[in-house]
């Protein structure tokens, strides 16, 4: 049995940032690169899957991104992760999600895996489409937002609970293999001991480029881009003080001053 | 105890493996070359200056340091982190400094007063309203802010500790009720001001003046008697009043003012019988916390059906020891946690303790020092993080079971044991090695206060602590 999870080093902003000078994303300098919050979850839920199911079963992480991604996968193999696979080539800096959901297809058909879990979403783009792009270009099954899941290895199908608008939550079967995003909370993933993280330098990570992938020359490719990045200004406010007749004169005056009186 | 010949030798060892973060906990226990070559380390890249020059927990002199040749973006992380020395922050107005710089730097803790006095005619509001806030503004500087008669300088002058009775008669003449609240409060306020205030009708304003420490007893005694509950709490809160004045809540009809009085020190004997007895359960809450409360009413408040009472019993310093073996067999683990709390618990109550396995019990037997040290090892091997982690703030802890805590899985537990005064030299560095930064910062900063000598000691070594 084997659960392929699809991890991700994202960025995480200082509170101040100043934005690269062709405008299109934030400067280097400005952000610390974590593993995304949503997959410790996606991680987490493979774990407790494979050790319910005991020896011969393997959690597999994979990571499309350059060799500073390698720490995201080191977190994830520290835990309990057996192995890990990092696709890389400099054509893919910058692609979107649906690309990235090509990648991915690929090594899980080399993989063949029982079950694909991906992160809800990225925290810091937020696309939430990888995982369904990667479903539709494998014609899987697939269900968004996992909040609960009852799957033993080997079966034809699992259950799971999906949380919806209003409160409600959706109880479905779904059949396998899958591609399942996970949602916070399904778990509490846990920290990697100084043992784990120890061993976790041992393990083998699989650096693999497009072509051993049979997607070179130019196969990859984005379907949109970004065209710029920018931070709104912010609103002001002000608080009108003086008498009543005072605050009503300041405010025509505001009023005047928004609609180009 | 290791000499301080091997001081550098650390910082040789932290200079060798480049660890800006390791480097950073060292910083302020070396010699100034030292330092130099550390800050080679710290500083090593933009990334890292950008990190340090915002972060709370850098050293005085390393911000010192940043600001010399800061950038704009620098510049600003400066100005608004807490810890920037006064040297910095008259660097960062030098030039042309924007106005959020100049506004951060006027609401600045360590803001002197000769940069406060040029700040307060900047040409934006915003940085003469920031300076008026100021608690470092002296009294000349908030006399010519006041005379601006903006409406914010004005509230945030009346707060000044060294608005002066002069200023804040002006104020109260010509300020708004918000304003004369503050001014209500003021220890500097004028006797006049205070009768004014007294008499007038704005709650806001009477409640203000209830709060203020220099009021007299004979104009608190009244305000006790007001018929807004929330100017009895303050005039309750007040610690001017004490022993008789703190006199009967029976005709109290807020359980809000009669909480207050539950809190309050030195509260004579038939007060505090009719609040153990109060059909609130917040005022029987602190109530039973409170010392004065005689052994009699401390057994009811100990079999309350509140669970929270029966808490606060446990943790009243006053709690007599059968009490307390009473209560460590309570239904409720809360309760039974609070007891394990207490270094003073009789031995009865920690035997019966010791096999309790609710997580708060084992959580509050970790943290008390009266717990026997095999005990200690199991509570340091308990799978909730949370309970382990009582373990490594407790200073009793053996050398064997903190530098088990120093392998915990759990990266705030071994940031906290680096700290433990019994964590062996071998094991604090190893840490120095962890894949946290924090838990690095904090093994390195553990080994060079050992390695450093004492301040009497050090022949004028300047040992610069985090602020």
């Amino acid at each position: 049995m084997k659960i392929l999870v699809a991890v991700k080093q994202v960025s995480i902003l200082d509170d101040e940032f100043e934005m690269r000078d062709d405008g299109r994303g934030v400067d280097a300098d400005f952000f610390e690169k974590d593993l995304n919050e949503f997959d410790h979850f996606a991680v987490e839920e493979a774990l407790l899957i494979k050790e319910a199911a005991g020896e011969g079963a393997e959690v597999v992480v994979v990571t499309v991104g350059d060799d500073e991604a390698d720490d995201a996968l080191r977190t994830a193999l520290a835990k309990g992760a057996e192995r890990g696979i990092r696709v890389w080539d400099d054509s893919l800096a910058e692609v979107d999600s649906i690309a990235i959901a090509k990648v991915l297809a690929k090594v899980v058909e080399r993989e063949a895996p029982d079950m694909v879990f991906t992160g809800a979403q990225s925290a810091d783009f937020g696309h939430a489409t990888t995982g369904m792009a990667l479903a539709g270009l494998l014609g899987w099954p697939h269900a968004a937002v996992v909040s609960k899941l009852d799957f033993v290895p080997g079966a034809a199908t699992a259950t799971l609970h999906r949380e919806l608008e209003g409160g409600l939550e959706e109880i479905m079967t779904i059949q396998c293999p899958a591609v399942l995003s996970i949602q916070l909370g399904i778990n509490q993933p846990r920290y990697a001991s100084l043992r784990g993280i120890r061993q976790a330098k041992q393990k083998p990570v699989e650096e693999l480029d497009l072509d051993a992938l049979g997607l070179g020359g130019g196969a990859v490719t984005s379907a949109s881009r970004v065209r710029r990045m920018y931070a709104p200004e912010k609103g002001q406010a002000e608080i009108i003080e003086g008498t009543v007749a005072e605050q009503a004169a300041r405010l025509a005056e505001i009023i005047k001053e928004l609609r180009g009186i | 105890m290791a000499s301080w010949g091997e001081l550098p030798g650390l910082v040789d060892r932290l200079l060798d493996t480049g660890d800006p973060y390791a480097a950073l906990g060292a910083y302020p226990f070396a010699h100034a070359p030292d330092r130099q070559a550390l800050e080679a380390v710290i500083l090593a890249t933009p990334r890292l200056r950008l990190t340090f020059a915002a972060a709370p927990y850098a050293p005085a002199d390393l911000l010192d340091r940043i600001s010399i040749d800061a950038d704009g973006a620098h510049r600003l992380r400066l100005a608004k982190n807490p810890a920037t020395p006064p040297s910095a922050l008259a660097r960062l107005l030098t030039g042309d400094a924007s106005e959020r710089i100049r506004r951060y730097v006027a609401a600045h803790r360590h803001a002197d007063a000769a940069m406060l006095s040029a700040l307060a005619v900047d040409r934006s509001v915003q940085v003469r309203r920031a300076v008026a806030g100021n608690r470092n503004a002296p009294r000349g500087v908030l006399t010519r802010l006041v005379a601006e008669g903006d409406g914010l300088i004005d509230r945030n002058a009346a707060r000044g500790p060294f608005a002066g009775a002069e200023i804040l008669q002006t104020l109260w003449d010509t300020g708004e009720r918000h304003v004369r609240a503050e001014i209500a409060a003021h220890p500097n306020c004028p006797g006049a001001v205070l009768d004014q205030a007294e008499a007038m009708s704005d709650a806001l304003i009477r409640r203000k003046l209830a709060s203020n420490a220099g009021l007299g007893i004979e104009a608190l005694s009244r305000l006790l008697t007001d018929h807004d509950e929330r100017v009895r709490a303050a005039a309750v809160r007040n610690p001017v009043v004490a022993g008789d004045y703190l006199d009967d809540p029976e005709g109290e009809p807020s359980p809000k003012v009669r909480r207050i009085f539950a809190r309050r020190e030195w509260l004579a004997a038939h007060v505090v019988a009719r609040l153990a007895a109060d059909p609130d359960d917040w005022v029987r809450r602190w109530i039973a916390r409170n010392p004065a409360v005689p052994e009699d009413l401390m057994a009811r408040l100990a079999a309350d059906p509140v669970m929270e009472v029966r808490r606060s019993t446990a943790r009243n310093p006053a709690c007599p020891a059968p009490l307390l073996t009473i209560l460590a067999g309570d239904p409720a683990a809360w309760v039974r946690a609070g007891v394990a709390l207490r270094e003073d618990a009789p031995e009865g109550a920690i035997s019966l303790l010791l096999t309790d396995e609710d997580p708060d019990v084992r959580a509050a037997l970790g943290r008390n020092p009266r717990t026997p040290a095999s005990t200690f090892e199991e509570i340091a091997r308990h799978p909730d993080k949370d309970v382990r982690r009582a373990v490594a703030f407790n200073r009793a802890a053996s050398v064997s079971v903190v530098a088990l805590l120093a392998e915990d899985p759990y990266p705030l537990n071994r940031v906290i044991v680096a700290g433990h005064p019994n964590l062996g030299r071998a094991p604090l560095e190893h840490l120095l090695d962890d894949p946290e930064p924090q838990v690095r910062f904090a093994a390195a900063a553990q080994l060079a206060r050992r390695l450093a000598p004492p301040p009497a000691a050090s022949g004028g070594l300047h040992i610069n602590h985090c602020d």
